[in-house]
Order: structure tokens, then C-alpha cells, then sequence
């Protein structure tokens, strides 16, 4: 039923066999387009139109929509009868110029075709295939519906294959692009234009040319200057420290192997950098490249980093000064940097032999005082951050204190103090709806009391509400 | 005027008995009017579903009307009867309770009223629907009234008995071995009354003026009980005098008070009040008073003793 109404409907590619018009089977005979002709771009569709619409204006007709709707129609028609002479003779010149008379081919091969399908005639849209009111018949057995699914998947093989051969080397790389850039700059538009930036960057001041650099890739100083920092720290400090442990002045342990790591993340990092410095002075964009994911995370790492060095730092420069001498003063020092580097390390991801309880028997009690402090430091901290909204209390009232003319506001204890409330029932809230309802409980109480005269109104039948003959409701008199 | 229709002009003539010696202090409402205001108070505007008090009256429209609406009891229906708690008066209990009265005369309707037979083994027992609506004994009873003092066997003068409807069920109460004595001034009314009391043995009917006793003193003896329902302003000298004549000491009277009748500028309650004085400043003694609602409207029913014997002293 869809592809009975496709083959009406759906222009049809003008090629001797059928083909979806994005399928690259159906351009597979064609000569390649020459990539600076507009035919690269545009296909005949696209060409025809222009062609159209540049004849309209130059005999001044104003291009609408209602214009182009009339020009559906005429394709439609066009497909039809070519003959008939209603159609302008120069658009139809120019369709027979195009179309090189396939028009007529296709279409009488549509209708031969009409009841079996080329196989490759697979639409690009999924909605015609399964938007349809086509219903399975129940009627069908397991095997005539396991056998459909195969041919499916069969089909369904075959067209990946088919897809698969048409790839070749070039689509996966980046040589399209490469071309494309190429060819611009043989292209003498795309050369002056080359040329006036050129110019204009030698032009420019250099506040002017940072300026620019800046809005086109804000990143870029920043790494420029980490790697300049990094590599310095590389150089000076890095360097000498892991000669030392090679040399074996520092002994083997977790800060040796802190080291280590250290060195390998900095030199890893200036590596990526130094990629992505290569990526822009080739001029190649960089936003998407993966090698700006991977700075990223390298940062970070460094970043963990940070926190174990800023406390590393004195001992470091204590051992570059005076490189040679006292080992034994570094050695309890490097006991207690492993303690505390231990819980960074393992955040970040990389075990370490346990060498922990070695060292913790070297333990000096200055370093236990200093580790002490530490903590105790970092506990406040943390507790700060807890409750800044309590010290800030604590802070206001010291201000209300100080000034005796403000009014004071009432303590957190006030506020929550609900218990000298009396509690309100929701009838006291409004006092016309208490006396209504008053007043409705007042006429229910009464009609206990005063029975309502009410009239004989239909035949008398009996009390509906029954007759107790125990009640006496006569009022005694003395 | 359409008789049937209007019981304030059927009465007309009775009332106007009443007052021929007090002459129009009440104008227009004077003649007939108070019997007839009662009649009025529950009269129908089309006159199809219920009859006016006076409606049976001259022609047997009252039994012989149609037998639609819709019915609680009746035949073909299934009903429980039992006593109720005043001798004489027994309770049906179907769908809709209703008090009734065993039939003196089995077959026949007084005043169209509804009539049901229960078979117990071999003896057919009638009873018949008291309408409470027309009756003021009967909204006393459902109204919850302590004694009523008309008991099977009791002698009892009823004082106002119109179309004899209320007489006809008190007949029933007392039975074959009590009797009432019916009294009603207007010969219209005292037609059907006579009618009633053809059909029942136990019924004297009176057509005279209560209000002189003398007249009829030859044809009743001593009271048990007096029943009057006569809505006059003068009504309790009335029922004084009847007293005086035929009431037995420690004999009881039932008396039922239209206050519109007495007094219509007063409250109804101060003039039930000043009717229960006057009746003790005549040796009667009220013992208990009972509004009539929802039956009726500003309606009360009082019941006494009469010369109460001393109290015993302990």
C-alpha cells in the first residue's frame, strides 16, 4: 500500500534503475563533480530551481510562496505530460537539457515495477515503513512469522554490506577537510581574504593581536604559561629530587613513589600541551579535539596534587638545599609524608605498596605534633563551613549588643515557642459562619421539640416514620 | 355554596345554635364559624383526595369515593395489628404504621377510611385506620398523650360529635359493653351522626345544645368519661355543665382546645393557660396538656379529673 502510494507520489530518481535519491548506490555511476563547481553542492533539484527563480526575476516577477507552490504543480505535471502546452517551452527545454529525457524512462519503469520493487528502493524515512494501516493477520503461523524475520535480517545485512563497501580510506579521516582547506586558498576569493588577515595581523598592535587571541582561544596563555611553570618545576625541582631517589640519597617508599608519579603526570601534562600547541599553530581547531579532554583531566589530577605538595613543599626545598646532608632527619620526614600522602594517593586512584607500617615505627614525636595540628586545623575548618548561619546569629546579636536603640528581634526559641498559643477551633474563625451553623444545629434540635404542623396533603396512609406506643410527650400540669 | 365542600357553611347551622343566645360578638366568624374554621384547617383546595369534615354528609360520597393514591395498608397487603398501649386502640404495621380501631360493624367504612381484616385460626377480626388528620383523639394518641381514660366498657359523652367520624372509632374502643353518648347541635352533621349510630348499638345520638344539659338529661346517665370537641369560646363552662349533670366523681373529661376559637389576639399557649384556670375554678382538675402538632395547628388537648377523690392520707 506505502510504496503503491510512494511510486506515485515521490518523484522518482531519474536513473534507469531505482534508487532513493540519498542512496549512494544511486550516485555511484556518476562522475565525481568537480568540488569548486556549484554542482558539488547543489543537485539538479536545487540547479532547476535557481534556474527558475533567476528567469522570474529577471522578467521581474517577485518570488512568493504562492510561486512556488505553482511550481509543484507543474513538476507534477511535467512528469505526466511533457507534451502538453500549458508548460512554459523554456522551462521545458531546460528540464529535457537536465534531465537528458530520463524523465520518461523512470516513470514507465515505475509503472512496470509498480507491483515488485527494485530491492534497493529502501526509503531514508522510517515513517513510511511502519506508519501504515497494514495489520499482520493473526491467522499466521509461528513459522511463516519466524521466516519473515529472517528475510528481514537478511535484508537488513544486505544493506549495511552495501553500505560498508562504499566506504572507503578517506572516510574516516580528516582529509576532506584537509582538501576543502586546500582549496580554498587556491580559490582567489578565499586568497585575498587569506591574505587581508595576514596583513592585518602584521598590522596590528600587540594589544591588539592578544586581544584577538584571547577571544579565539582564552586557553591558550593560560597553558602556555602552565607549561612554562610545569616545566620549570620539572627542571629545578622534579628532576633533581628523583636523581636523588635514583641515586638512592632518598630512600625507596611512598615519597619516592610520590615522586615518581609526580614527574610522570607533569611531563604527560606539558606533552598534551605541547600536541595542543602544534594544533594551533597549524591553524587546525582544537575546540573538539579529544586532546582538550585529556588536559583537562591531567589538570585535575594535578590539581589533587596540590594540596599533598603545598605541605611537601618545605621538606623538598630543605632537601634541595642541603641536598647531601641529613638523611636521617629526612627520614622520619619521609614517614610522615607518606601517612599523609596515603589518603590523597588513594583518591586519586593510584595504589601504593604498603610500606605505611615500616615507617610508622619511625614516627618522631615532632612530626606526630605537627600531624596533630593538622588535623585539628582541618577539623575546624570543616566545622566552620558547617555552620555559618549559627556564627552569623552569634555576630548579630554581638551587633544588636552594641546598638541599645534598635529593636531587638526574637531569639530562634521565641519564634518556635507554639505553646502559648491556645489552640483555635476553625468554627471560631469567622464569627457568621459560627452563628450559621448555630443556628443550623439550633433547627435541627427544635424539630425534637416542636413537630412542624404539616398538612394532609395526600390520602392519608399512615406514619411513615412509625408509631411508638411507649412515648409520652403530654405535659403534666401540677 | 357548594355543599360538600365548604364544612364552615355546613356547620353554619350548628354553630349558629350555639351562639343564638350569645349573639354576633364575633361578627362574621360568629355563625358557624368556629366548628367551621376546624373544618377549614384541613380542607383540600380541589376537595379530591380528602374530604372536609362534612363531606360525607346527605350523600354516601365519603365511602363510595375512589380507592387510588397510594396505600400503606389495605387489602392484599400483609400487616402485623397489635395493641396499643391505650386499651381499644391497637397499631397496623406494614410499610407505614397506622393507628386502628377494631370494626363494630365489619364491612363498613364510616368515612371512607381504609379498612383491614386479620384472620387469627377461625375468627376474622376487622380493624379500621384512624386519620389522625381528622380526628384530634387520634393526634392526641400518636402525640404521645399519657391516658385517654376510654377504655372498652367505659360509659363517655362526646360533646361536638359533627358527622359522628371520631364517635365511630371511640364506639369502637369501649365496645359492645360501653357507650356513647354523642351530642351535636347542627341537624346537618347530626344526620350522618345518626346514620353512624343506626349501624352502632353503643352510639345515643343528641341533637341538642350542649350547652343545656336539662334538655337531654332524661336520656343519659352517669359518664365515665367526657369528650368534648366543641371549639366554642365558652367551651369549658360548656363542658362544666356536662360535668355537673353527668360526670361521676373522679369521672375524667378530655378536652380538646382550638386557641383561635377562644382567643384569637392571644398567644395560643397563654390561651391554653387561661382555659386550664378556669377549668380548676370548676372542680376539674387538669392533669396533663398535649399539643397536637404536626396535626394540627395551635391545637392542645387537655385531660383531667373531675372532684378527684381526696388524697389518702399516709
Amino acid at each position: 500500500m506505502v510504496r503503491a502510494q510512494r511510486s506515485k507520489k515521490v518523484r522518482r530518481p531519474r536513473r534507469t534503475e531505482q534508487y532513493d535519491e540519498d542512496d549512494p548506490e544511486s550516485y555511484k555511476n556518476m562522475p565525481v563533480p568537480d568540488k569548486k563547481s556549484s554542482k558539488y553542492t547543489k543537485d539538479k533539484i536545487d540547479e532547476f530551481h535557481d534556474e527558475k527563480i533567476a528567469k522570474l526575476l529577471a522578467r521581474g516577477v517577485q518570488v512568493e510562496s504562492d510561486v512556488e507552490e505553482l511550481d509543484d504543480e507543474d513538476e507534477v505535471m511535467a512528469l505526466d505530460d511533457s507534451e502538453s502546452e500549458e508548460e512554459d517551452e523554456e522551462e521545458e527545454e531546460v528540464e529535457e537539457d537536465e534531465e537528458e529525457g530520463t524523465d520518461m524512462e523512470s516513470d514507465l519503469e515505475g509503472k512496470k515495477e509498480e507491483s515488485l520493487p527494485n530491492e534497493l528502493a529502501w526509503g531514508t524515512k522510517k515513517k513510511m515503513f511502519y506508519d501504515t494501516d497494514y495489520v499482520t493477520t493473526k491467522g499466521k503461523s509461528q513459522e511463516e512469522l519466524e521466516a519473515e524475520e529472517q528475510e528481514e535480517e537478511e535484508e537488513a545485512k544486505k544493506i549495511q554490506n552495501r553500505l560498508a563497501e562504499n566506504l572507503c580510506e578517506d572516510d574516516y579521516d580528516l582529509n576532506l577537510f584537509q582538501e576543502f582547506a586546500v582549496e580554498e586558498k587556491d580559490k582567489d576569493k578565499a586568497e585575498e581574504k587569506e591574505e587581508r588577515i595576514v596583513k592585518d595581523l602584521k598590522q596590528m598592535s600587540q594589544k591588539e593581536k592578544m586581544k584577538l587571541l584571547k577571544k579565539e582561544s582564552p586557553e591558550l596563555l593560560e597553558l602556555i604559561q602552565d607549561f612554562k611553570a610545569k616545566l620549570t618545576e620539572l627542571k629545578d625541582e622534579l628532576q633533581p629530587l628523583v636523581q636523588m631517589v635514583d641515586d638512592g640519597k632518598i630512600p625507596q617508599g611512598k615519597g619516592a613513589d610520590y615522586l615518581k608519579t609526580k614527574r610522570q603526570l607533569y611531563l604527560n601534562y606539558c606533552t598534551n600541551i605541547s600536541f595542543y600547541l602544534v594544533l594551533k599553530a597549524k591553524r587546525i581547531p582544537a575546540h573538539n579535539h579529544p586532546v582538550i579532554e585529556r588536559l583537562l583531566t591531567y589538570r585535575n589530577l594535578i590539581n589533587e596534587l596540590g594540596s599533598v605538595d603545598a605541605r611537601l613543599a618545605p621538606q623538598y626545598r630543605q632537601l634541595l638545599a642541603g641536598e647531601e646532608g641529613e638523611t636521617s632527619s629526612n627520614r622520619p620526614a619521609e614517614g610522615k609524608k607518606t601517612k599523609v600522602s596515603r589518603k590523597k594517593e588513594k583518591t586519586s586512584g593510584e595504589a601504593l605498596p604498603d610500606v605505611a607500617e615500616d615507617s610508622d615505627s619511625d614516627l618522631d614525636e615532632e612530626a606526630a605534633l605537627r600531624f596533630y595540628r593538622d588535623v585539628e586545623q582541618q577539623a575546624k575548618m570543616k566545622r566552620k563551613n558547617k555552620m555559618p548561619e549559627a556564627e552569623e546569629l552569634e555576630e548579630n546579636e554581638d551587633e544588636d549588643e552594641l546598638d541599645p536603640d534598635a529593636k531587638r528581634g526574637i531569639t530562634y526559641q521565641m519564634a518556635k515557642n507554639k505553646g502559648l498559643t491556645p489552640k483555635r477551633r476553625k468554627i471560631d474563625r469567622n464569627p457568621r459562619v459560627k452563628h450559621r451553623e448555630k443556628f443550623r444545629r439550633a433547627k435541627i434540635r427544635r424539630k425534637g421539640q416542636v413537630r412542624e404542623v404539616r398538612r394532609e396533603e395526600t390520602r392519608y396512609s399512615g406514619e411513615l416514620s412509625g408509631i411508638r406506643a411507649g412515648v409520652k410527650k403530654s405535659v403534666k400540669l401540677k | 355554596m357548594r355543599p360538600g365542600f365548604s364544612p364552615r357553611g355546613d356547620r353554619g347551622g350548628r354553630g349558629g345554635g350555639f351562639r343564638g343566645r350569645g349573639g354576633g360578638g364575633f361578627g362574621d366568624r360568629g355563625r358557624g364559624g368556629f366548628r367551621g374554621g376546624r373544618g377549614g384547617g384541613f380542607k383540600s383546595p380541589d376537595g379530591g383526595g380528602f374530604r372536609g369534615r362534612g363531606g360525607g354528609r346527605g350523600a354516601p360520597r365519603g365511602r363510595g369515593g375512589p380507592r387510588g393514591g397510594r396505600g400503606g395498608f389495605g387489602a392484599g397487603r400483609k400487616v402485623l395489628v397489635e395493641p396499643h398501649r391505650h386499651e381499644g386502640v391497637f397499631i397496623c404495621r406494614g410499610k407505614e404504621d397506622a393507628l386502628v380501631t377494631k370494626n363494630m360493624v365489619v364491612g363498613e367504612s364510616v368515612y371512607g377510611e381504609k379498612r383491614m381484616s386479620v384472620e387469627e385460626g377461625e375468627t376474622k377480626t376487622e380493624y379500621r385506620a384512624w386519620n389522625p388528620f381528622r380526628s384530634k383523639l387520634a393526634a392526641a394518641i400518636l402525640g404521645g398523650i399519657d391516658q385517654i381514660h376510654i377504655k372498652p366498657g367505659a360509659k363517655v359523652m362526646y360533646l361536638g360529635a359533627a358527622s359522628g367520624t371520631t364517635v365511630s372509632h371511640v364506639s369502637d374502643i369501649v365496645g359492645p359493653e360501653g357507650l356513647v353518648y354523642a351530642v351535636e347541635f347542627s341537624h346537618r352533621s347530626g344526620r350522618d351522626l345518626l346514620n353512624v349510630a343506626k349501624k352502632r348499638t353503643n352510639i345515643i345520638p343528641i341533637i341538642e345544645d350542649a350547652r343545656h344539659p336539662h334538655k337531654y338529661r332524661m336520656l343519659v346517665g352517669m359518664v365515665d368519661v367526657i369528650f368534648a370537641d366543641v371549639a366554642q369560646p365558652d367551651q369549658t363552662r360548656i363542658v362544666a355543665l356536662n360535668a355537673h349533670n353527668f360526670l361521676k366523681n373522679g369521672g375524667h373529661f378530655v378536652i380538646s382546645i382550638k386557641a383561635n376559637c377562644i382567643d384569637s389576639t392571644a398567644a395560643p399557649e397563654a390561651v391554653f393557660a387561661s382555659e386550664v384556670k378556669k377549668m380548676s375554678a370548676e372542680n376539674m382538675k387538669p392533669q396533663e396538656q398535649l399539643t397536637l402538632e404536626p396535626y394540627e395547628r395551635d391545637h392542645a388537648v387537655v385531660v383531667g379529673i373531675y372532684r378527684p377523690p381526696p388524697k389518702a392520707k399516709n
